[in-house]
């Protein structure tokens, strides 16, 4: 399978600079905030990603922050062994739920977020391992998030309100969402395989059998010019890989149409909201 | 785009305007409240005529005619989800309609930050054909749909020139109509010369102000958006409904 770790992930060192908190006076606090986190969207951009999944069927499951956070909080080897999660598949939920604790780390380390906590970079390296070590097992970090299911106190529920409104995490959150959907499809699908093939089938060939649920391609396309492919191997065996491939390619090319078109209209209100003069550049508030 | 399905068709006068598929596209709301809808994605209703015409659409570079209320659903939508979040996702799913019915075979998720997902149902994989032009459809329909939602520009400029213009001369000038009929009728050429030359003043000076004007209506706009109250939301809809084309 293709690994879908989110690049922001990287970019630990690279945080923006210029969105630091300045109001621009004649606009309202929540016109401004607005205007701040579609600034930071565009900031954070560093590349295009077009991934194509197939799926044994297309649910429409709505995105609920709370409902995701909740299911995603949880997972750890024991929970996934108890939710009957197939082995193979367990990394990756475990490397879902890194991201999370990840996204939130790098909140509590950024001093222009609400969330910063100065006490976390004074804090013993151990605690910081999810910063810095990419190898750390989930069992040897301490979890810093806010616990959904067994709150110790109501701070701690206002605390994990809080973190869903926030924009950055959100989005990180909807993402991570939508590769557990997958996941538990896929899940499904390979224990039902399981149970249909006779006897002990080695988790290979049980993956090459379920044909579903998983992302086969993925294309990135970074802003500097350079294109990343990348295909699951289980690509190589499906019964309709042209096929697959072409609708890939041309999902790839409308995506980028696609996506031009939401950022031109982001970038033009921004613009225009804040805009001072039409020769003049734009104001710094 | 290399199969060709399609037969070439005349050209009606019609198809310059774009093709229009409203009734198929639908916005999924949910109603959460009294006035208060949550907007959970769109969703395209096909079945093998629409399948055709879009295809007919794509050969001949037709766009697709998207309303006023549908764009300003979307713009919503795009930018913001009920409780002031940045609307993290924009959901599209194509639904296709056979012998009764229909089932759900493509779904993207586009974020703004270039976090794109396409989804496809498996056993729609089994017809090559078939597969190709709905996802191709799916794409296309998308594609427009995104590429229409840039304000273009929210002053008509012109329309607004004219008629202030002709407001301005006709309450000056009315008054002193039967007189100036009276003396010499070739004197009402005055007035529509006037009327032009104002014009022309009016769309210099609204030229200049636009950017200012504008920035006042999509503020306005903006916080209607992102206040918590219905009515102060729908009166925002609305305003921007009326003003983007």
């Amino acid at each position: 399978m293709i690994d879908t770790r989110t690049r922001k992930g990287k970019e630990i060192t690279n945080l923006p600079e210029s969105n630091s908190k300045h109001f621009t006076p004649g606009l309202g606090r929540n016109l401004n905030d607005f205007l701040q986190s579609l600034g930071e969207v565009l900031i954070d951009i560093t590349a295009l990603e077009v991934n194509t999944m197939v799926v044994e069927r297309i649910t429409g499951d709505k995105f609920i922050a709370w409902e995701a956070y909740r299911d995603i909080y949880p997972i750890s080897r024991q929970y996934l062994e108890q939710q009957e999660i197939h082995e193979s598949l367990r990394d990756r939920y475990i490397d879902l739920r890194k991201t999370m604790e990840l996204e939130y780390t790098l909140l509590l380390s950024d001093p222009k977020s609400e969330f910063y906590d100065q006490s976390i970079l004074d804090s013993a390296k151990e605690d910081n391992q999810i910063l810095t070590n990419p190898t750390v097992e989930l069992h040897e970090m301490q979890t810093r998030l806010p616990d959904p299911i067994r709150p110790t106190s109501p701070e701690e529920i206002f605390k994990a309100q809080a973190l869903l409104h926030d924009y950055r995490f959100l989005r990180s959150l909807r993402k991570l969402s939508e590769l557990k959907a997958a996941l538990d499809s896929r899940n499904k699908a390979l224990l039902r395989k399981q149970d249909e093939l006779p006897g002990n089938v080695k988790p290979d060939v049980l993956h090459k059998a379920v044909t579903t649920d998983m992302i086969y391609a993925q294309t990135v396309l970074q802003l500097d010019g350079e294109v990343i492919n990348r295909y699951s191997q289980e690509i190589f065996d499906h019964p309709h890989r042209e096929m697959l491939l072409q609708i890939h390619r041309d999902g790839v090319i409308a995506g980028q149409k696609q996506w031009r078109g939401l950022l031109e209209f982001i970038i033009d209100l921004v613009q225009a909201t804040l805009q001072r003069g039409s020769s003049k550049p734009k104001g710094q508030g | 785009m290399g199969h060709n399905f399609y037969r070439q068709h005349s050209q009606k006068a019609s198809d310059r305007d774009g093709l229009n598929l409203e009734p198929y596209i639908k916005v999924d709301k949910e109603k959460i409240a009294r006035k208060r809808f949550l907007i959970h994605g769109i969703r395209f209703n096909l079945d093998k005529d629409i399948l055709q015409k879009i295809q007919q659409a794509q050969h001949t570079g037709r766009h697709l005619h998207i309303s006023r209320e549908l764009l300003t659903d979307l713009r919503y939508y795009a930018l913001l989800e009920e409780d002031n979040h940045l609307q993290s996702g924009l959901t599209f799913c194509t639904y296709y309609l056979r012998s009764g019915s229909e089932e759900a075979l493509l779904r993207s998720v586009i974020s703004a930050d270039g976090d794109i997902f396409h989804q496809i149902k498996s056993d729609c994989l089994e017809r090559p054909n078939f597969c190709r032009r709905i996802a191709s459809a799916h794409y296309w329909l998308i594609e427009q749909l995104m590429s229409q939602l840039r304000l273009r520009t929210l002053l008509r400029l012109n329309q607004l020139s004219w008629g202030l213009s002709l407001l301005i001369v006709a309450a000056t000038v009315i008054p002193f109509l039967w007189p100036l009929m009276a003396a010499n009728p070739w004197l009402l050429l005055a007035p529509v010369v006037m009327c032009w030359l104002l014009q022309v003043v009016l769309k210099r000076l609204l030229r200049l102000l636009s950017p200012t004007i504008t920035r006042w209506a999509l503020r306005r706009v903006l916080s209607g958006w992102l206040s918590r109250k219905p009515l102060q939301k729908n009166i925002a809809k609305g305003i921007l409904a009326w003003l983007a084309p």
